[in-house]
Parts: structure tokens; sequence; C-alpha cells
């Protein structure tokens, strides 16, 4: 199970309501969640996380475990609710392995992943596709041509990673 | 649903919203204090008016804006320096966003 704490939403906010000519924050609660799903759906198009997150997974021990890319901190590990010293993991990209001494039955990872600075392309597809939802809030077939939001997605695209 | 494309919303106008007090002998008095700023698609597919016998040009025109809640025809908008006063209000869809002024020109 994987929860998460989206930071890197608040500050594009505002970008956001600009890029929808709103002036008020009467809709931010609409606008939020928009945003949100934009964000997510531009996430699973370049498997990368774009607005800084904080998040906590929690599964069954594995001896190489993969996080969300990019990484920027790994706060805290646990392995059956007790902390394991830095000196027992490290990193490889976006794979978490422990040292072969490490055994246990759950993890628990609380790290943080995301651009720190959202290249200005991404950005703009974020709100491409969160004014879609913004715009049609109930259940609509979507174009099956390429949008301009996938296109400006397709450079950033990993293959091979999630 | 008709979609309405945010890019059309090119004009920023002011809504003021109506203050009414009490005078000498409990006469009403309007006044008008600014709401907030908004951008608004504005149409002006209404060229000519007759009114009172006089043809006039432009004085009602069609506002598109975001959907404020307390908006009601008491209010005024302010176009270019014209305030005009609220005639019509269209909420149209009741999931969409925008909603439809018909303005007419204050003398």
């Amino acid at each position: 199970m994987e929860t998460r704490n989206y930071q890197g939403i608040e500050p594009l906010l505002g970008e956001f309501r600009a890029h929808l000519r709103i002036t008020s924050t009467d809709l931010d609660g609409v606008l939020t969640s928009a945003l949100k799903a934009g964000v997510n759906r531009a996430e699973h198009e370049i498997s990368t996380v774009i607005a800084l997150s904080e998040f906590k997974l929690q599964m069954p021990f594995h001896h190489s475990v993969q996080l969300r890319w990019p990484i920027v901190e790994v706060a805290s590990v646990k392995v059956d609710g007790v902390y394991v010293p830095a000196a027992d993991y490290h990193l490889e990209e976006d794979r978490l392995h422990f040292e072969e001494s490490v055994h246990g039955d759950r993890i628990e990872v609380d790290y943080k992943a995301g651009f720190e600075v959202i290249p200005d392309d991404v950005k703009y597809a974020v709100f491409l596709l969160g004014g879609r939802y913004f715009n049609n809030p109930t259940d609509v077939p979507e174009q099956i041509d390429r949008t301009a939001a996938a296109n400006l997605l397709r450079p950033f695209r990993c293959w091979g990673k999630h | 649903m008709a979609t309405f494309n945010t890019g059309s919303l090119d004009t920023l106008v002011t809504v003021n919203r109506c203050v009414i007090s009490y005078g000498k002998d409990n006469a009403k008095k309007y006044s008008f204090v600014k709401f907030r700023d908004v951008y608004a698609n504005v149409d002006r597919n209404i060229n000519e008016q007759v009114s009172l016998g006089n043809l006039e040009g432009g004085d009602f025109i069609f506002l598109t804006i975001y959907k404020i809640p307390e908006l009601d025809t008491t209010w005024q908008v302010v176009v270019k320096g014209q305030p005009y006063e609220i005639t019509g209000i269209d909420l149209g869809d009741r999931l969409s966003h925008f909603c439809t002024l018909t303005l007419h020109a204050v003398d």
C-alpha cells in the first residue's frame, strides 16, 4: 500500500487559475481535484512523478524494492517497525536495495519524489489535462487521436520504469 | 454538455455589487462597490436597438463569465469604462462553470 501527500500541487494552483482565467478562489476545491487528476494522468503517461510529493510505502519485505522516480530523498526505512540504518540499504536509480543481513516480514519506506522544478512543457500539459477535467465534470468519451497534452509529454516518457 | 472555450475569456471587466442605504425620509440610495475583476467574453451581436423611438447602437451586450454565486440583477458590470446594468442571467447547464449575462448600458 502506498499513500501520497501532494506537496507540489499548492504552488501550481495559482498558475492553473491564471491558465483558466479565474480571478477568484471560489473554485479552488474543484480546481485542486482537477489538477491532481491532470498530474496523475500525466504521470501515468511518462512513468515519472511530476508534483513533488511525500510517499509512504508499506509492503511485504523484499531485498529490492521499486520506488517512484525521480527520488529526491529517502527519509526513513523501517523493517517490522524498526528503523534500518542508512548503511544497510542503498539506492540504485529508483530501486532500494537492502544488505543481505537485513531480514523481516514488512517494510515501511518514507520518501520524497517528483520534479523539484517542473519543465515548462510538462507543466503546460498538466494544465491542459486538468483544464479538460475541470470543464467536463461528467464522464465523456475522450478523443482517440493524440492530444496536445500527450504530444507535450511524449519526450519525457521513460520506458522500462513501472 | 456544451463546452465553452476558456480562451474566449479575453476581456477583463469589473463586477460591482449593489449596496442599498437609506437617506433622508427613508429614501433608498443605491451605490456600487467593486466585487472583483473577472475575465469575460463580450458578445456584441445586437448592434441596433429601438428604444424610446431612438435608434441606439451597442446598448445591449452579452457577457460570458465564470458563475458568481451571489450575483443578481441589482449588480453592475463595467466594461471598458462603461457601466452596464444586468437585465438577465442565464445560468446555462447546471454543471457548467459559466453563465451568460445580458447587459444594458447605463446612461
